[in-house]
């Protein structure tokens, strides 16, 4: 994103620069065409080749970004000097230094302004660290240095017997901060279950504790989360890793879903486009369907129901309400009643919906509040539905992996008879879309969706 | 003279790291006694020396720093000499297998004044 930015505002100052300030129009279209593309392509060339926009710059000093936007400022103010003293005479040149300093502010504000934001920011992700010794004490003190990882908790190999601990709370409390220990090596599980964890750094010497730290991979890969192994396993003298970037935390990640990450950060970028431009759209059909809650029925227009989303953090997922107040509670009433299989209630003619709220219903209306929370980050427009947190409690450990790619609106079970299929055979449509996704498969479940809600077909 | 001066065992390969780690250890008034290769420090270790310190690089020819580091710990005479290694590699695996063959401290190439005073004055308190 940080890319497009800087590129947009290249493009304003090229444009601004070429401008003719009398009559505020640009007055050789073709020409400045020519020079964006020269300027844009010197841009990304030289950005690409100091790694200007890699993950790993994140906790690079605000000096090195001054001397990256000089370095690349010279490389482009070199494009237009040539371009100024070769063109022949009439065609349209930027003056070169209107645009540097059109340019090269705005872009080095931006960046310092990223820069304060990202060390604001609450820390990305929760890690939690399996180990208490010397390779998981250095390794959460890198992480609190690098401050976009916040360990949750350490949990302790079997071989550990206590004689690391103090040494690990001296360096927690050099930063201010308190160690935390969640369990033993057999507690990992039930830790999985019970905090939600971005990211397990199997902090072990592999010569100690190789069975354990295998059997850390064997529950994160059933779980479905991140996990990060020590790069440098065995003792090394002379040789480097090769693609160093990989390893920047001296760790190897692994997920467990196929990390095409172009196309995730497409998707997210989808994600923010396409449900803006919904509520944007859909904003006459919202202010009707409001007036007719409000007016039909006793209580609040949107239901907030709490869910479970990626890797297992609550969120509360909107939907216009289309119950009566209080449905939740009768729920339990009506549990014998329940016409779906396993954890989830499903049930036809329930009578806690209103008469407006079963029109809704029929047609998914009642589900487009979530492009807010699509919109928030919290849910994704393609992705297994989010469970409730009861239902959770009742997973099998296989079927937690869901929670291992962010919740969507629509999946492939909702496109394939939804209330018509059990919940054994939904969790498995689920983990076929989760170890086989792309994004292309994402627009073909998006397409394959209208017909489903356009007719109502399988809701109830 | 007051006290004799401690003595300080440097083993690095590369002069201008040396060169470096000598003006910074004299100027906390160590003697300095310098080896370039791994072999060398070993015989100088095994036959005259008892330093107060040992600075340690970890790539060095013949004989890596991990190794020097175990036959430190195992011998009875040098077992207790504080190791102080520098070391361009950085990660956290690198370090904990630092530490676990028995180096004190671990400071990160390339070294500042502030830090490498800071390390000495930990492992050697006056």
């Amino acid at each position: 994103m940080n890319l497009f930015t800087d590129l947009a505002i290249l493009g304003i100052a090229i444009v601004a620069a070429a401008t003719d300030r009398a009559t505020l129009v640009p007055a050789d279209w073709v020409g400045l065409f020519w020079i964006s593309m020269a300027v844009v392509s010197i841009w990304v060339v030289s950005t690409a080749a100091l790694r200007h926009y890699s993950a790993q710059s994140y906790d690079r000093a605000a000096a090195d970004d001054i001397a990256l936007i000089g370095v690349q400022s010279a490389a482009v103010i070199t494009v237009l000097t040539l371009i100024e003293l070769l063109a022949p005479a009439g065609t349209l040149t930027p003056r070169t230094s209107q645009f540097l300093l059109m340019a090269s502010v705005p872009i080095a504000l931006s960046r310092r302004l990223f820069c304060l934001l990202a060390h604001r920011e609450t820390p990305l992700d929760d890690v939690l660290v399996v180990g208490i010794g010397p390779i998981a004490r250095l390794t959460a003190q890198d992480l609190r240095m690098r401050r976009r990882h916040r360990v949750v908790g350490h949990v302790r190999f079997s071989g550990e017997n206590g004689r690391e601990m103090p040494l690990l709370e001296r360096s927690y409390a050099l930063d201010q901060e308190t160690c935390v220990t969640v369990g033993d090596f057999a507690d990992l599980e039930r830790v999985l279950r019970g905090t939600p964890v971005d990211e397990v750094y199997i902090a072990g010497n592999a010569r100690k504790h190789s069975e354990e730290m295998q059997a850390t991979i064997g529950t994160c890969e059933k779980f479905g989360v991140p996990f990060a192994i020590p790069a440098y396993a065995f003792r090394l003298e002379r040789a480097q890793a090769v693609d160093a970037a990989a390893i920047a935390d001296g760790y190897l990640h692994y997920e467990t879903h196929p990390p095409r990450l172009q196309q995730q950060a497409m998707k997210r970028l989808f994600d923010i486009v396409a449900s803006a431009m919904a509520l944007w759209l859909l904003l006459p059909v919202f202010l009707m369907v409001m007036a007719i809650i409000k007016l039909t029925s006793r209580g609040p227009i949107f239901f907030k129901q709490s869910r479970v989303g990626l890797h297992g953090r609550g969120f509360n997922m909107l939907k216009f309400r289309s119950m009566v107040v209080g449905a939740e509670v009768l729920k339990r009433s009506l549990t014998a009643l329940n016409e779906q299989s396993g954890p989830v209630f499903k049930m036809r003619n329930d009578p806690r919906v209103t008469r407006f709220g079963r029109f809704i219903r029929k047609y998914s209306i009642d589900e487009l509040p979530q492009l807010i929370n699509v919109l928030r980050g919290d849910m994704s427009v393609v992705g297994p539905r989010p469970p409730v947190p009861e239902e959770l409690e009742k997973y099998e450990a296989w079927q937690r992996r869901r929670l291992s790619v962010r919740p969507g609106l629509t999946c492939i079970w909702q496109v394939s008879g939804r209330n018509q299929i059990s919940f054994e055979d939904w969790m498995v449509l689920d983990m076929q879309y989760i170890d086989h996704w792309s994004l292309g498969r994402d627009f073909n479940l998006i397409f394959r969706t209208i017909p489903v809600v356009l007719t109502g077909r399988g809701a109830s | 003279m007051n006290a004799p001066r401690k003595l300080a065992f440097v083993v690095e390969d590369d002069p201008e790291s040396r060169r470096i780690l000598r003006k910074y250890l004299e100027h906390l008034s160590f003697d300095v006694v310098e080896a370039a290769t791994g072999k060398s420090a070993l015989s100088l270790l095994e036959q005259r020396i008892r330093p107060a310190l040992v600075c340690l690089d970890l790539i060095l020819p013949e004989l890596s720093g991990y190794e020097i580091c175990e036959k430190i710990r195992a011998s009875p005479r040098l077992a207790t000499v504080p190791v102080l290694v520098v070391s361009a590699r950085s990660m956290p695996p690198d370090r904990a297998l630092a530490e676990e063959l028995g180096a004190n401290a671990y400071l990160v190439k390339p070294i500042r004044w502030k830090t490498f005073s800071q390390a000495v004055a930990e492992l050697l308190p006056c």
